[in-house]
């Protein structure tokens, strides 16, 4: 039984966010920052990267003296010595801008270390021409979508990298979660079980395991099946995204992609 | 008359010599009976029991004894679920979350003692149990300090920095004690810093001696690397807990990915000894053989999964085997004696390989690696499997773990110089699959759907594999079928590894869900004796 309950999903997903509470989406910035960085890029750039991440002189983001720096105490006596003997002159900064300098780097560390703050971009790579004919020919998209009907407007309801995902499977998951994103649920899968007695239940599937179905009747009630002798039919909207999972190519993809986002 | 009383005089004051030492270091080695001294419940890595008292004609009768819940921990959610294996030594339970350790009576369920470690600013995401020496308990705190304890009040004896949390270090695993020597791990992949494995002294804490998981300059494996900025920021950590040959003695320890996670191009090579099952001196840290599972990962696939021993027949003949379910999709059977290659097997659909080298080793496709415009793969960055413990029962012949045919799409981010994880993946789907692989050929036996992968696994001479599915139920499976045989409902989703040990003739077996441990026997009228 290959179907995969959604609550299960987003119970896992909900809690790993939590843990990673500490990473999360980037807090406002700390004006220090941009301050810093003004700073930074045209004195320390030359040598460090205007990014700090090393030229002729070293990568300050995984820098221990940056990364055991609090406000600037570490950071600012190389700033104001220089390290000679190694060719970095001393720089005669004032407090706030030692300050504004740490909380730049500091700001690099972060950036570098909190995967959740990447921007993905670069996705529009694909041939929308190629992404339609998929669309209306091996795809099978237009079994069940219209670029008229449910799918118009999708590219202006979903970041690219949130249709990429949804095209395949369409449901939220842990990535939502983690960078504060709405994400539509699928429509329920409906199920009938058969009981031993020979009648039938109906109804949206809830849930599913190996020892209980529960669903919800038409009148809107929830029904709780023991599954031991029943036999039980899925009918999941999911189950073409399902299959696509496994046999799309990325080429496919990426097109696919390309002619959603004309749906806008 | 007079002799045997000197000499029962002299067995006595040894024996109470002995009962002063809770838990003498050569007692670890045997397969667990009246304990579970260790992670992995002995030295090889199968938790497999010798127990028979449950057994599948009588594991319907199964009841709660008593659940211990915890509480004040300063850790909630994910983070504080109980992902620790639990100790049991002479009837007490001994387990951690991060910043907490917990001794139980593992008859009644009562709490001993608590000791907290002060919070501190690094990752809190599970901490995998403590080991024991002796009086004393081992812990490593999130932000890397080793802890020794006394055993019997929780009352702290010393602790030494093993790692630096400033460089974006946590960890998380629980210690191994082999002879004398205490081999630590350390984790921490969002920064580029290099792993490695230590031993140190259990009665000091001191280092004895420090293997890198990156070569320095000029070392063999160096030339897998294109130069020292990107070995000298390799990754490669050592987050869970290997497995010992006494006889070989040998410590087997699977290592972790290599960093920047997601970016190919700043690494290219085979990046030794990333993604390596080795094997390590337990006195020098020298090494005596590797095997690569994963060369030049681009998907966050360690190989830290528990290399399993066991002695068991391949193409005829008993040999020293050793067995990884490997996160990246991959089962393989070495020997452990030589590290001889003898099988790979994949254990879901992978999507990622050019097929095998000829050491058996998958050759990752480049169109497979992640990319600005996405790149599906299978599995997702969490793995066809984790860090969930798997089984090897002797009686069936076969290896058991809980696995997961998932897909995410992998995304490369980085714009110039790539660093931490330089990239991510959004996960399309979840799933759990418990598979038994047939270690002879690779072929998957049988297969138990689960829902989702969350939990270890034990396997017991009752004729009996414990699982978790994830709506919250424990589950008992026979071992040849992967029929159930009794389940019951606990409410939450396992989150440990099962251990089962037998005291005053009555076995326990122990389970963790989130933030309960719960324990079952067979009713007291039904236990004990033959």
């Amino acid at each position: 039984m290959r179907l995969t309950t959604f609550f299960p999903a987003a119970v896992a997903a909900v809690s790993v966010a939590t843990a990673f509470a500490q990473f999360g989406p980037t807090k406002p910035p700390d004006p220090r920052v941009e301050l810093g960085r003004k700073i930074f890029v045209p004195a320390c750039g030359f040598c460090h990267g205007p990014d700090a991440t090393g030229k002729s002189a070293p990568d300050l983001v995984r820098s221990s003296v940056v990364l055991h720096d609090e406000n600037g105490d570490q950071i600012g006596p190389v700033v104001l010595n220089g390290r000679p003997e190694r060719g970095m002159p001393a720089f005669n900064y004032t407090p706030e801008q030692i300050e504004e300098i740490a909380a730049f780097l500091h700001s690099r560390a972060e950036a570098a270390s909190n995967r959740f703050s990447y921007t993905i971009s670069g996705l529009l790579t694909g041939n929308a021409g190629a992404g339609k004919a998929f669309f209306f020919g091996e795809g099978k998209c237009s079994t069940c979508h219209s670029p008229t009907g449910d799918l118009e407007h999708i590219a202006a309801r979903y970041e690219p990298v949130d249709l990429q995902r949804r095209l395949i499977y369409p449901a939220p998951t842990f990535m939502d979660y983690m960078t504060g994103k709405k994400s539509k649920t699928p429509p329920p899968a409906k199920v009938t079980v058969t009981l031993p007695s020979g009648t039938s239940e109906t109804g949206n599937l809830e849930h599913i395991d190996e020892f209980k179905i529960v669903l919800k009747d038409a009148s809107g009630q929830h029904r709780v099946i023991p599954r031991e002798g029943t036999t039980v039919t899925i009918d999941d909207p999911l189950a073409a995204h399902q299959s696509l999972m496994a046999h799309i190519t990325d080429q496919q993809m990426h097109d696919t992609l390309a002619y959603l986002e004309t749906l806008k | 008359m007079r002799l045997t009383s000197a000499i029962g005089a002299i067995l006595s004051f040894a024996l109470w010599f002995c009962a002063g030492q809770q838990l003498p270091s050569n007692q670890i080695g045997q397969p667990p009976v009246t304990m579970w001294p260790t992670y992995n419940g002995d030295y090889s890595g199968r938790r497999f029991s010798p127990l028979k008292e449950i057994n599948a004609s009588n594991v319907a009768s199964l009841e709660k004894v008593w659940t211990y819940r915890t509480s004040n921990s300063g850790v909630n959610g994910f983070a504080g679920w109980i992902k620790s294996t639990p100790l049991e030594v002479n009837g007490t339970l001994y387990f951690s979350i991060p910043d907490n350790v917990w001794a139980i009576d593992a008859r009644t369920g009562r709490e001993l003692w608590h000791y907290k470690y002060p919070p501190s600013k690094a990752i809190h995401i599970g901490s995998r149990g403590v080991a024991m020496w002796g009086d004393w308990l081992y812990f490593e705190s999130p932000d890397c300090n080793l802890i020794s304890l006394n055993a019997k009040d929780g009352s702290v004896r010393w602790q030494k920095p093993i790692a630096d949390p400033k460089l974006e270090y946590f960890c998380t695993m629980s210690p191994l004690v082999v002879k004398n020597h205490l081999i630590v791990g350390v984790g921490g992949d969002s920064l580029d810093n290099p792993g490695y494995l230590e031993s140190r002294d259990p009665e000091t804490g001191d280092a004895q001696w420090h293997w890198n998981v990156e070569p320095k300059p000029g070392e063999p494996g160096s030339e897998t690397w294109p130069d020292i900025e990107s070995m000298s920021h390799g990754g490669g950590m050592t987050w869970m807990t290997g497995t010992y040959d006494p006889e070989l003695n040998l410590i087997y320890w699977g290592t972790g990915n290599p960093n920047p996670v997601h970016a190919s191009a700043a690494r290219k090579g085979d990046n030794l000894w990333t993604c390596s099952i080795v094997a390590l001196s337990p006195d020098t840290g020298k090494m005596a053989w590797y095997y690569q599972v994963s060369p030049h990962d681009t998907h966050d696939w360690d190989a830290v999964q528990t290399p399993v021993l066991f002695d068991a027949p391949f193409k005829g003949k008993t040999r020293k085997l050793l067995a990884q379910g490997s996160r990246n999709g991959y089962f393989f059977l070495l020997d452990r004696a030589t590290g001889e290659h003898l099988l790979t097997a994949p254990f879901i659909d992978t999507n990622w390989t050019l097929g095998l080298n000829s050491k058996g080793q998958p050759i990752p496709n480049p169109k497979k690696e992640p990319s600005r415009d996405g790149t599906l793969v299978a599995p997702s960055s969490n793995g066809a499997t984790n860090w969930f413990a798997p089984t090897f029962d002797p009686e069936s012949g076969l290896f058991y773990l809980n696995a997961s045919q998932n897909w995410s799409i992998f995304y490369l981010t980085a714009e110039g110089k790539a660093e931490g994880f330089a990239g991510r993946d959004d996960f399309l789907n979840f799933s759990g699959t418990l598979e038994a692989i047939d270690y002879q050929t690779g072929e998957i036996r049988w297969k138990h759907d689960i829902g989702g992968m969350g939990s270890g696994l034990l396997s017991t001479a009752g004729g009996l594999l414990f699982d978790g599915d994830s709506s919250g139920n424990l589950i008992g499976i026979d071992p040849k079928t992967g029929k159930t045989v009794w389940h019951t409902s606990i409410g939450q989703n396992l989150t440990n590894g099962p251990i089962t040990f037998e005291l005053d003739g009555r076995q326990y077996l122990v389970v963790g869900a989130t933030n309960a441990l719960i324990a079952f026997a067979l009713p007291q009228s039904k236990s004990g004796g033959d």
